[in-house]
């Protein structure tokens, strides 16, 4: 199969039965045994996040695993995991969208709700992390009756108004995007109140060929915009790691690295998200083993690109000369924490190897393996960050290992819950797909056919 | 009736002299608002009071800081010979045992509340009972007490009681001393070294500088001598010792040999100092011995020989031979403790005495021997008809007795005490006694028939014999400075020692040694949380004890460290973790007492195990196996293995490679180059630290200090397990070279207040900021605790309030209503979710800054003395304004081994350091 | 009145609009699934100009972002914080560049919104059924009708003989 006929199967012929397969989750009168099932598991899981939570912020961050030397644990890593994750959603939709790949159509809708998703979570984490959470936003320039204003030197700062401004962003980018879709759910839904609700949701659209101008002129402004915003945001939360003088930290090299590591855990939570559409929504027709096969090979690009920078960093420490970034390289390799080093090693650069190969790349159920082996390996990467060079560090006699608590590993586990809580909500209240997009290409691919 | 007493001493206190006039303050129950402003008492002002602590009996001169008649912290009085301005460890915590809640409140009897009178009631019945067969035989125990007063009260009380007897003991008693110089001098002797006066000392097994009532004057003698400028060179120190000690961490040169070997090599240098018992130095450390007494006798007149409290007596009698042919600069006084006789002897008689029913009432006064001679004594107790038992606490002995009656804190206490040296002082009080309690001199002046004691009067009485031309005025002299003059014992003239027989003890496989603990002394201070958390010198342990031993031996018995292991002395068995200590001799277990106390309080009970029973049985067999592990020792951070790569941390230098340095290993901050602009202080300020690592005994009282000064809170042990210890300033020990030669350094690391600091660019909401002197304030109320502070700085040297733990959620009782009352007004009491560091005590710079400006001038330098440089008792750390061409801290940042921690991070600190700076002998290094 | 076609492809509607240009009849709109690059040609638009505000918007918010550091870094509340610049332009550079986006992207919804005139809840055309086969694959043409029934007539048979498969009148 060649040409767009790769990214439709069989059931995707015609733009009535593409509709179709899109809105049947939000429309469709049938079983859904399996999806309140995962919704229950995703919401006790939600309901743990809530308690610990609340279990933080009542008795105090003393619950956490943190110490006096290392004062930073699990919010900071889930934090840049998170927000990781968020950055890729946009990231792919626009960079596929400018570069006008057609397999973006049926992706790119799950991909920026991850975004949000993630990126919702990921806002959270710092406001935990905080000993005194209620005054986070002395982090806004308002006057406030201590007559001071943000220390805006402070990569914190970048950090809040990195993530805000990516939020609302990427909010405006996705429901762009949407408002067309939304008229397809009004026209298709059975209840008047569906039809109250979606049709006040799409503003009246309707489908008129000067909307459909102006709508694309801003959709591919706003992709524009968007990938070097996002660059921008993870770059700035390299910058919380790289603006400091710690052996492992200051290193120029972070920006460009967290950007991948974003590109790379984001796109294997795609994956994740999409595997589970085909299988739970059957979106085969729409979703297809090439859709896996591309998001294979940018997997595997990001992991070299990840594998390098490793190298980068060994090469550097040992080629400045500096006594105490080659202690730390050495403690990365050797200390405390080498078994999660490693395990993270063959997570982000060995185990994607294998997408050199096409069969593996078409295989759904060992790319999907691979992918949460990358998110795995993505977590490990950030906790080691804060880890390894906060418990290792200039005064010897102030290293010393964390302690993690129950209370960490559960926030952790509660956010993942409630991730899976918003997105099953999701695919049940918005087309999981764009489905404008997916009928031009059953119509380009009607042509090429006819060709 | 209490109550009225109580009403007696307001009345005293408020007609007594002026200079007590602000030490009194209401019950602390009532609040009465000033109608007169009472003179010199300006709110918010300070006022200092001189006074004296006692540890072990001796008396400590400190200078009591009280804000509106509420002591907060201890200070060493410059004018004491004891503390000449230092002060340690105990002297510093002293003020927590004054507001610890657990401190008894009532004396308590058969029936459980009780009163003075129906103990006095009770005291008459036994005497009347006594007094029909033949004379009351009371029997009074105490520990050391040195106090005037008290003895002329005792003598009182003899004439009235002929058969009554006062035994004394200390738990860590000084017989092996006097009886050694008992056998040198044939009559009970007290050695006072004059360690400024020496060139070189041989210590053998003694701790000068360890813990102990002399460790401020001993250690601020030692620091005159090994300061590399001073003309008269530098003191060379060599120590023999069988575990690590203070003074062999700070020897040029240490010797690590088991107390058996001690003993040989003290012979063999006595050998060539003349001695010809024939005996031939043992091989093994023939070239030392050469070393060391060409050494001591090259200075004849300046050296001398030490032995430790551990040493058999005969080591004495040879040591004090040895002086007296190197014609030492030893004083030698009559002893300042008034009952003679060996403290063994003293409680052994007082044994027979009750074994034998002999005793028809028995008064404990500040003593625990049921803790610390066991639960045999307490059993004998019981023998006597009547048992009272005085103290702080309702402790283990308090349990044996039949009557507890509260002792009050020497701090709320009329007393007097003698120092070491025999030195008086009068005890003034900074507070209304809290509880119904009583001074031990009240107590006998009570049992004596006098029914209303002021123990004002008593002491007053004491000293108001004539002779000393008007009384107000001397007493009054006396009070404010602290000190009596003249009361010091005058050196006497010793005929010369005869040179004992020293028969070497007869080398067991395992010697147990026992020492008091650097922390809690004898048990005395179990209860006191500041001193539980208190890290030990080099093993940073808090919160317990441990077994400590070689790596030998721990490889031949089978024992791992941190695990747990059975000792066994005889009959006493404790299981106890094991703490592997290189440089510790062969064949030595060390443990130190004062733990597993039952009775001490929420804060002590339970914690570490009972040394006392192997302590009693020290001569017997001993042995050592692992046992199954048990719950874990606390330690906290601050130790570190230096590698080789790593030696800025903490340089060291002997005086022949410090006169080869050209300049300084970092120029002051202020020459080096930057991009950064540097901020000019608009006042003139600049506050800068030196710390000489060369000085640092590593006695932990700044440690201490800064808690008192800073409400810094206590953790408490889970918390230290999670590495979460609030410690501003911390005594990094550095441990370098390898087991023969190890050596151990300690550097004091408070912030070092950068000028180009990581801490604060980070923080978004301007908590961590830089003021106009060049300090690195955090602004409590503006941090919102995102860490950035501390994760980014380079020395780690911030600390987080995890939890409120200095509020609801402080440890055990530590936020009782009493321990608040000992808070520093002047400084904040941080809130969960606050980060907070050494602040270079700001609180101290702006009191100095508004005397200056009341008079319109410049601080003067010295005039900000932090709270960490007053506890220094060797004065290793200088603080003063760096602007100020003619400050001491220029000085010093001027010298040769000036150096600044992590120079090369370009933070340009203003704390810096001066480099270690030993004086070894060029010899030595050649023979081994 | 409007006359409604729908085609099976872009390219019959293209061509039907072309044909309608020719014979100078005015056209109302044209109703597609997805967006159809051949009509922009067809349809005439008076202004592309958002494009340009979001510009605007974005570099105005950067500039006054910027503003706002150095008023309170500079002039508010200067302190020393590590000895760094009061005025630290390179790191003042981020929080400008994250907003300034963040308001290009506002500034451009609005203008979104303000240009098709939505949110528009009710319109006429929903009247007929053609729109709603817009969302699946109708391409429906939208002509303002001449008045005289014979044309109407005329251009119906020229809509059907050209491959409409629906044509609807609508009385708007």
């Amino acid at each position: 199969m060649s040409g767009l006929a790769r990214w439709l199967g069989s059931g995707a012929e015609s733009c009535s039965r593409s509709n179709a397969l899109v809105l049947d989750p939000l429309v469709a009168r049938r079983s859904w045994r399996a999806w309140w099932i995962a919704i229950t598991i995703a919401f006790l899981w939600t309901v743990t996040f809530g308690v610990t939570i609340a279990l933080v912020l009542s008795i105090g961050i003393g619950e956490l695993g943190n110490n006096t030397t290392v004062v930073w644990g699990f919010p900071i890593a889930n934090y840049v995991w998170w927000i990781g994750i968020g950055n890729a959603g946009t990231l792919i939709s626009a960079m596929l969208l400018i570069t006008r790949q057609h397999w973006r159509a049926s992706i790119n809708r799950s991909a920026e709700a991850m975004t949000l998703m993630a990126v919702s979570i990921a806002g959270l984490f710092p406001i935990i992390h905080l000993g005194r959470p209620l005054y986070f936003l002395w982090l806004l320039p308002y006057p406030n009756e201590m007559g001071i204003w943000p220390q805006w030197r402070s990569a914190l700062i970048w950090d809040f108004w990195a993530i805000l401004s990516y939020l609302l962003f990427s909010i405006i980018f996705w429901y762009t995007g949407l408002i067309p879709d939304l008229a397809v759910v009004r026209d298709a839904a059975r209840t008047r109140f569906g039809r109250l609700f979606y049709g006040s949701l799409c503003f009246g659209w309707r489908n008129s060929a000067r909307h459909w101008r102006i709508h694309q002129r801003f959709y591919y402004t706003m992709a524009g915009l968007a990938v070097p915003l996002v660059c921008s945001v993870h770059s700035i939360v390299g910058l919380d790691f790289a603006a400091s003088l710690m052996p492992g930290w200051e290193e120029g090299i972070f920006p460009p690295y967290f950007v991948v590591g974003a590109m790379f855990s984001g796109f294997a939570m795609v994956a994740v998200l999409i595997a589970g559409l085909r299988w739970g929504f059957g979106f085969a027709p729409i979703i297809t083993e090439k859709h896996f096969d591309m998001i294979g090979r940018m997997m595997l690009l990001a992991s070299l690109v990840l594998g390098l920078t490793y190298l980068t960093e060994w090469f550097t420490a040992w080629y400045s000369g500096d006594y105490a970034e080659r202690r730390f390289t050495i403690y990365e390799m050797v200390g405390r924490y080498a078994p999660e080093y490693w395990l993270m090693i063959c997570c982000n650069v060995i185990f994607p190897q294998a997408f050199w190969w096409r069969a593996v790349r078409q295989n759904i159920p060992v790319s999907l393996v691979i992918a949460v082996l990358v998110n795995v390996g993505m977590w490990l990467e950030r906790i080691l960050i804060v880890w390894t060079t906060l418990s290792h560090s200039y005064s010897p006699t102030m290293w010393t290992a964390f302690l993690s608590t129950a209370v960490d590993w559960a926030m952790l586990g509660g956010s993942l819950g409630f991730f899976a809580f918003l997105y099953l909500c999701f695919v049940r209240i918005v087309p999981a797909a764009t489905m404008f997009e997916v009928r031009e290409l059953v119509h380009e691919r009607r042509q090429e056919l006819k060709a | 009736m209490p109550s009225l007493s109580r009403r007696d001493a307001l009345h005293l206190l408020a007609s007594s002299v002026a200079a007590t006039m602000a030490s009194c303050t209401q019950p602390t129950n009532e609040i009465i608002p000033y109608v007169n402003m009472p003179e010199r008492l300006i709110p918010g002002e300070p006022l200092k009071f001189a006074t004296s602590v006692a540890l072990a009996g001796y008396g400590r001169g400190t200078i009591g800081i009280t804000y509106e008649g509420r002591p907060t912290k201890l200070e060493g009085n410059p004018l004491h010979p004891a503390s000449l301005g230092g002060s340690d460890v105990f002297m510093e915590a002293d003020i927590l045992d004054l507001y610890d809640p657990a401190r008894s409140r009532a004396p308590r009897g058969p029936s459980m509340v009780n009163s003075w009178d129906e103990f006095l009631q009770a005291f008459e019945a036994a005497r009347a009972h006594a007094v029909g067969n033949g004379g009351f035989r009371l029997r009074v125990l105490s520990g050391r007490i040195t106090s005037p007063t008290f003895v002329r009260l005792w003598q009182a009380l003899a004439r009235g009681f002929p058969a009554a007897r006062w035994h004394r003991y200390e738990p860590v008693d000084d017989d092996s001393e006097t009886q050694g110089l008992k056998l040198a001098f044939s009559r009970p002797m007290l050695a006072r070294p004059r360690i400024s006066d020496a060139n070189v000392v041989l210590c053998l097994g003694a701790d000068p500088l360890g813990p102990g009532p002399e460790q401020p004057a001993l250690a601020r003698a030692f620091s005159t001598r090994r300061n590399s400028e001073k003309p008269g060179g530098m003191l060379r120190l060599y120590a023999c010792e069988s575990a690590w000690t203070l003074t062999g961490a700070n020897a040029d040169h240490r010797l690590v040999l088991a107390p058996a070997a001690i003993c040989d090599f003290a012979l063999a240098v006595a050998a060539r100092l003349g001695a010809d018992d024939g005996s031939s130095p043992s091989l093994a450390f023939k070239k030392e011995v050469e070393a060391v007494s060409d050494d001591l006798l090259a200075h004849r007149g300046h050296a001398m020989v030490l032995a430790g409290r551990t040493q058999p007596p005969e080591l004495h009698a040879l040591a004090a031979w040895m002086n007296a042919r190197l014609g030492a600069p030893i004083d030698y006084i009559e002893p300042v403790d008034t009952v003679p006789g060996t403290h063994a002897g003293s409680l052994a008689a007082l044994e027979h005495d009750l074994e034998s029913g002999a005793v028809d009432a028995l008064v404990i006064i500040g003593a625990n021997p049921a803790y610390d001679r066991g639960v045999e004594f307490s059993h004998m107790i019981g023998r006597a008809r009547l048992s009272a038992h005085m103290g702080l606490y309702a402790d283990e002995t308090a349990r044996a007795c039949r009557w507890h009656l509260p002792m009050s804190h020497i701090l709320e206490s009329w007393s007097d005490i003698r120092g070491p040296d025999g030195t008086a002082s009068i005890v003034q009080p900074l507070i209304m006694p809290l509880y119904d309690s009583r001074t031990p001199e009240a107590l006998l002046a009570l049992v004596t028939g006098n029914r209303s004691p002021r123990d004002y009067d008593l002491v007053r009485q004491t000293w108001n014999r004539g002779g000393n031309g008007d009384f107000e005025s001397w007493w009054r002299g006396a009070v404010e400075r602290g000190v009596i003059e003249g009361t010091g014992a005058k050196p006497v003239t010793v005929s010369a020692p005869s040179l004992p027989q020293v028969k070497p003890a007869g080398p067991g496989r395992l010697v147990v040694t026992t020492g008091p603990d650097p922390s809690i002394w004898d048990g005395r201070y179990a209860n006191n949380a500041w001193l539980q958390e208190c890290p030990k010198p080099f093993t940073m342990e808090v919160w317990g004890n441990a077994i400590e031993v070689s790596p030998e031996d721990a490889k031949e018995f089978g024992i791992a460290d941190s695990k747990y292991a059975r000792l066994t002395c005889g009959l006493a068995v404790v299981d106890a973790p094991v703490r592997i200590r290189s440089g510790q001799a062969k064949g030595v277990v060390a443990v130190t007492l004062g733990y597993g106390r039952v009775a001490a309080g929420p804060i002590g009970d339970g914690v570490g195990f009972n040394a006392w029973p192997l302590w009693a049985r020290r001569n017997e067999p001993v042995s050592l196996s692992p046992i199954d592990s048990g719950p874990a020792t606390h330690t906290t951070f601050g130790h570190a293995v230096l590698d080789e790569a790593d030696d800025k941390l903490f340089p060291r230098f002997t005086l022949a490679e410090l006169a080869k340095l050209r300049r300084p290993i970092t120029r002051p901050e202020s020459s080096e180059p930057t991009l950064l602009h540097t901020p000019q202080p608009d006042d003139g300020y600049a506050w800068a630290m030196v710390i000489d690592n060369g000085l640092c005994i590593g006695c932990n009282a700044c440690v201490v200090s800064c808690m008192a000064e800073n409400n810094v809170p206590v953790v408490g042990p889970d918390e230290i397990d999670r590495h979460r210890d609030m410690h501003w300033l911390r005594v990094d020990t550095y441990q370098s070279g390898e087991a023969a030669g190890l050596r151990i350094g300690f550097e004091p690391v408070p912030c070092m207040h950068c000028e180009d600091a990581p801490c604060e660019p980070v923080c978004p909401v301007e908590a961590s900021i830089h003021d106009t002197e060049g300090l690195n304030v955090q602004v409590y109320n503006r941090c919102i605790g995102t860490r950035f502070c501390e994760s980014n700085c380079p020395y780690k040297v911030r600390r987080f309030n995890w939890f409120d733990y200095a509020g609801y959620q402080a440890y055990a009782d530590m936020n009782a209503g009493t321990i608040s009352a000992q808070r520093n007004p002047d400084v904040t009491v941080r809130a969960r979710g606050v980060m907070e560091k050494c602040t270079y005590c700001v609180q101290r710079i702006t009191r100095a800054r508004r005397g200056a400006e009341r008079e319109k001038r410049m601080i003067r330098d010295g005039e900000v003395v932090t709270a960490c440089q007053a506890a220094c008792p060797t004065g290793a750390i200088s603080f003063g304004n760096r602007d100020d061409k003619h400050s001491h801290v220029v000085a010093q940042k001027s010298r040769g081994q000036h150096f600044a921690l992590l120079a090369s991070l370009g933070t340009r600190p203003r704390t810096t350091y001066l480099a270690h700076v030993s004086n070894p002998n060029p010899v030595w290094d050649k023979t081994s | 009145m409007i006359l409604l076609a729908s085609f099976p492809s872009p390219d019959a509607l293209a061509e039907a609009m072309k044909t309608m240009h020719a014979r100078g009849i005015a056209i109302h709109d044209a109703y597609t699934p997805f967006p159809v690059k051949a009509l922009d040609a067809l349809l005439p638009e008076t202004d592309r100009g958002e494009r340009a505000i979001m510009l605007a918007c974005g570099f105005g918010v950067a500039v006054v972002a910027y503003f706002i550091e150095w008023w309170t870094a500079v002039v508010a509340y200067p302190f020393d914080s590590g000895s760094r610049p009061h005025h630290s332009w390179p790191v003042f550079v981020l929080f400008p560049f994250e907003l300034g986006i963040l308001a290009a992207a506002v500034a451009g919804l609005i203008a979104f919104f303000i240009k098709t005139g939505l949110p528009r809840y009710h319109d006429a055309i929903f009247e007929c059924d053609l729109i709603a086969r817009s969302n699946v694959d109708a391409f429906v043409l939208a002509i303002e009708a001449p008045e005289d029934r014979t044309a109407r007539a005329d251009l119906f048979t020229w809509f059907v003989s050209n491959g409409a498969d629906a044509v609807r009148e609508l009385n708007a």
